[in-house]
């Protein structure tokens, strides 16, 4: 599981660069989400992979190490609900510069910088 | 893109996910659950009837605007806060009363409402204005 | 009490610029003098023996700045000097400066130096002077740049700042450095005691970093260029900063420092040859100059080479010589300063070529100034004579023949900077081109009275108590008992024969002066190898190199800017695993159910279909695919939060992109195939590198050590199982709080980017 897992999150890496190297500046911006799954899935590796969930029940187990760890879970929760704000904002930005410039080409949206 | 399974569907669904929500929010303290949950799911609620029903309708029926929904999520966390501070305590730290019929009360289930209705607001605000389009 | 003064100083500082407006420009600035004059009669009224601190306030305790102040004979006639002369600067600056527009900012700018310097030379925590050090490096850079319109003050003050600030840099890690050994802030503590180094080479190390810093402050060959550059200043700060007060705070420091090093074996001889080097240049270069100030800015180079020189010889009457000198210099050259400011003020030139016969316009100001240079020329009986004889006596013996030979000659060469500074613009032949404006007001002319005054009455009857402190000073600075005795006459010495010797030489330079403009024209051809212009070409080198790397690095390119970026991160894990040792990947072949398989085939489907389709739809529907199996992922692994939230951006997520669709630009191919490959081999190692950081993590996983504590407190201190929303809206409410804060900023962005939208429809 170990191997596969850390396979699966360099390939959502992987993938999520390539297409943040685009041109095209929606490609970048999918790149970002895909990215966002690619480094939540990265901290809930942390601390390793464990089932039983972080809920006290009467069922739940005693020792602390047979719980999974609760602090990355609440981490990535508002990582979640954040990146979806970030998208709304992005995707509206983009729309906006695209129109603006008159291009979607990442590379020739370098005006601001001078 | 109006269909009539979606608008049947939407007349039950939509009270229901409300509902669903609402259950969500306030069993999250002990059970999978809270506040950001309850909010998207409300605000998955909504999409689907602006979907249904067409937007002009959603925003017709949402009789508190999206924005103000946000405001009032982060007064009420915030003002959450100030329980703790009240009580010689730093701010933020939760205050819990026992309160007859409902049970325990406290202050951080406060500040999961905020955090619900902001995130309600939050989504539905961007939706509405992308939807307007 | 003094260390409150020099904080009040500041307060007094701020007040200036509203003083001078609503009191007035008379008025105004006559009431600011009233600070350095109350300090100046604090510092005679002060008792210096025995040394010791006095602390006023904590200013940050958690660094040890304190403002306590080190009160012994050193100090006092340091403070004694900065407050005096800076009364006379003040109200003399009232008068050079009546009409400029920025009076009051002058005045800001002056008496926070005043303050600052102050707490140069009273500080006892290094911290406090190490600040007020660099304070005054900063109000020189403003009041040289004070005419900032023009483009060579500007440059002036940069350059002098630059210098300084080098210094300064020195002087802090040397500081640290003797925090470091011996264990406390207050000079006082450090000063007082025996001590042997624990490390012989932190020794040496302090003392070259004290060395830097203090022979850029104070000009000493090769860093000497900013001083004559510094003469951009109004003449009253020339006169103030730029002679008699901050170019001696590192003439200050060596001093204070020398009880402590001066048995290394560096300290004497790097004294000796630095300021011997530093007097001659200095003196050498004065003699072709035209200009009245820059030839009173190269003499000040040369006495303050003198100063060092003193110290270099060592023994203690040379630190009573130097102790003397330093007042007579301070003294008679900023009298010389003022007189300077006085002939530009009243005929607009400072060409002593074209000055000449101005001792018939205004005889008793050329009273005032020939007492001055025949000060600073060493004549008997005046105090510049008294000094200079010091001097002599203590370097003859010291039985160094040579450096005495060398200290005669450059005295000489004084004298005939004195002739050509003041002499030429009095007695030479008068010029009919030059226009005189007016006679020079009183206020002008009763500072450099009042040192002329001094100069010929300490000469002449010195008072016992100044004595006395002079040799307190010497004490203080030899490390050991100093006897000191003023006197014009000592009997028929081969000293007075050195002095008459002087006098002569200086005669023989002052009649040979178009030599030395000769020498001076035919040399201009080799200034490029001089420290002015390594200055020069290492600032502008700097600039080049900072241009340089912005073209290179900053292109404007976002693609650039990510394979820099990228390349770096994948540069450093290989180095970090190339540096690690022991086996970081030692993981262990769990097995995986067909289930969990099937999860991340999923994930990785969604992911290469965004990727590879050229429709938009598509790529979308891709991107939803990984993250429900992300979600999913999520609910197997304990964390229900955590997928049910997935889940549900997710819908909204494409509910978004649905929305907007149809209004993103489509997808076109733009890049070549090479380039493709790049990025493909780029993003490939990029997720090795990120693949081998898991393995690793997950050989190790390390639990958030918060965890036991957040799992065991859940229910009992927050009514509540479910540990991540206890977490969530309890435990790190506040992290929380600030996250929601950001969504909300989210929602008015998106509403103000489509408010600009209908601009762009």
């Amino acid at each position: 599981m170990e191997v596969l897992l850390a396979g699966t999150i360099g390939c959502l890496y992987a993938g999520a660069f390539y297409l943040m190297l685009r041109r095209s500046i929606v490609k970048l911006l999918l790149g970002l989400g895909l990215l966002g799954h690619a480094a939540n899935l990265l901290i809930f590796a942390t601390s390793g992979l464990i089932r039983f969930a972080p809920i006290l029940n009467e069922s739940a187990p005693k020792a602390p190490s047979e719980v999974a760890d609760p602090v990355p879970q609440a981490l990535i929760l508002t990582a979640i609900v954040i990146s979806f704000g970030v998208l709304a904002f992005s995707v509206v930005l983009i729309k906006l510069t695209a129109a603006a410039a008159g291009t979607d080409d990442v590379d020739s949206l370098r005006t601001s910088e001078r | 893109m109006r269909s009539l399974i979606l608008l049947t569907a939407s007349r039950l669904l939509f009270p229901l996910l409300l509902l669903f929500s609402a259950f969500l929010l306030f069993r999250g303290h002990n059970a999978p659950g809270g506040g950001f949950v309850g909010g998207l799911v409300a605000a998955a609620a909504v999409a689907l009837h602006a979907l249904a029903h067409g937007i002009n309708a959603t925003q017709r029926m949402v009789v508190v605007t999206p924005l103000k929904l946000v405001a009032a999520g982060l007064g009420c966390a915030l003002g959450s806060g100030l329980f703790g501070w009240f009580s010689q305590q730093p701010y933020l730290t939760g205050v819990w009363v026992s309160l007859p019929l409902l049970g325990k009360a406290g202050t951080p289930v406060l500040f999961d409402v905020g955090v619900y209705l902001l995130v309600v607001g939050m989504v539905t605000h961007v939706l509405f204005l992308l939807w307007e389009e | 009490m003094l260390a409150v003064t020099v904080a009040f100083g500041f307060v007094v500082a701020l007040l200036a610029p509203w003083c001078v407006r609503h009191v007035g420009t008379v008025w105004g600035p006559r009431l600011l003098a009233a600070y350095p004059l109350s300090v100046f009669f604090l510092t005679l009224a002060t008792d210096y023996e025995p040394a010791r601190v006095q602390s006023a306030f904590d200013w940050v305790p958690r660094f040890g700045l304190r403002w306590s102040v080190l009160v012994d004979g050193w100090s006092i006639l340091f403070a004694a000097l900065i407050s005096g002369i800076g009364a006379l600067v003040v109200l003399y600056g009232a008068a050079y400066l009546r009409h400029h527009e920025h009076l009051g900012r002058f005045y800001l700018y002056l008496i926070g130096f005043m303050a600052a310097m102050l707490g140069v030379v009273l500080a006892s925590n290094l911290l406090l002077l190490f600040v007020c050090w660099e304070l005054t490096s900063i109000f020189s850079y403003l009041l040289i740049g004070f005419d900032h319109e023009d483009a060579k003050s500007r440059k002036s003050a940069l350059q002098a700042l630059l210098t300084t600030g080098v210094g300064g840099l020195a002087l802090v890690v040397a500081f640290v450095l003797l925090r470091a050994e011996f264990g406390t802030w207050e000079l006082g503590e450090i000063l007082g005691r025996p001590f042997e180094w624990s490390n012989p080479g932190l020794e040496l190390g302090t003392i070259v970093l004290l060395l830097a810093a203090a022979f850029t402050k104070s000009a000493q060959f090769p860093f000497h260029f900013w001083l004559p550059s510094a003469m951009a200043a109004p003449t009253p700060v020339s006169a103030y900063l730029h002679s008699a007060t901050m170019v001696k705070a590192g003439v200050f420091l060596l001093a204070r420092f020398h009880p402590l090093f001066h048995e290394h074996w560096l300290w004497q001889p790097a004294l000796l040859v630095g300021g011997g080097a530093t007097m001659f240049v200095g003196a050498a270069l004065a003699l072709p100059q035209r200009d009245l100030k820059l030839l009173l800015a190269y003499s000040t180079v040369s006495a303050l080479g003198t100063l060092v020189f003193l110290l270099g010889v060592g023994n203690s009457e040379a630190m009573a010589a130097c102790v003397v000198f330093l007042v007579a210099h301070a003294l008679y050259k900023g009298g010389l300063f003022f007189f300077a400011g006085i002939v530009d003020h009243e005929t607009g030139t400072r060409d002593i070529e074209e000055l000449g016969g101005l001792a018939r316009q205004w005889p008793a100001l050329a009273t005032v100034a020939s007492v001055l240079a025949l000060s600073m020329a060493g004549v008997m009986p005046l105090f510049g004579f008294v000094a200079k004889e010091l001097a002599y006596e203590a370097v003859f013996h010291a039985t160094l023949p040579v450096a005495l030979a060398w200290l005669v000659v450059c005295s000489g060469l004084q004298v005939a900077v004195a002739g050509f500074a003041v002499g030429r613009p009095l007695f030479s032949r008068p010029r009919a081109t030059l226009a005189i404006h007016h006679a020079p007001e009183w206020e002008l002319v009763v500072g450099p009275a009042l040192l002329a005054g001094l100069s010929v009455l300490i000469g002449l009857w010195p008072a016992e108590g100044f004595s006395h402190l002079l040799a307190a000073a010497a004490t203080n600075i030899a490390g050991q008992s100093t006897e000191l005795k003023l006197g014009v006459w000592h009997g028929w010495t081969p000293v007075l024969a050195l002095s008459f010797g002087t006098v002569l030489l200086g005669v023989v330079v002052f009649a040979l002066r178009p030599l030395w403009c000769g020498m001076a024209e035919r040399a201009t051809g080799w200034k490029f190898v001089g420290p002015a212009s390594l200055y020069e070409a290492s600032v502008a080198g700097l600039a080049r190199l900072a241009a340089w790397q912005t073209r290179t690095l900053q292109t404007g390119k976002l693609r650039q800017y990510q394979v820099l970026v990228l390349s770096t991160a994948v540069a450093s894990v290989l180095l970090a695993l190339a540096l690690t040792e022991g086996d970081l990947l030692r993981f262990g072949w769990k097995a995986f159910s067909p289930t969990e398989g099937a999860v991340i085939v999923a994930m990785l489907a969604g992911m290469a279909i965004t990727i590879g389709t050229s429709s938009r739809l598509t790529a979308i529907a891709g991107l939803g695919v990984t993250g429900y199996a992300v979600g999913i992922f999520f609910l197997m692994f304990g964390a229900p939060d955590l997928a049910m939230t997935q889940f549900a951006i997710e819908t909204l997520t494409v509910v978004l992109f649905v929305l907007v669709l149809y209004r993103l630009p489509r997808f076109e191919s733009r890049s070549t195939a090479a380039t493709r490959v790049r990025d493909f081999a780029l993003a490939t190692a990029v997720g090795a590198s990120v693949g081998i950081l898991v393995l690793a993590l997950l050989a190790d996983p390390t639990p958030s050590a918060l965890a036991p504590y957040f799992l065991a407190q859940s229910e009992p201190a927050a009514h509540g199982r479910n540990v991540v929303n206890v977490i969530l809206v309890d435990f790190r409410s506040l992290d929380t709080l600030g996250e929601i804060t950001v969504l909300g900023l989210a929602a008015v962005g998106v509403g103000t980017l489509m408010a600009m939208w209908g601009k762009y429809r």
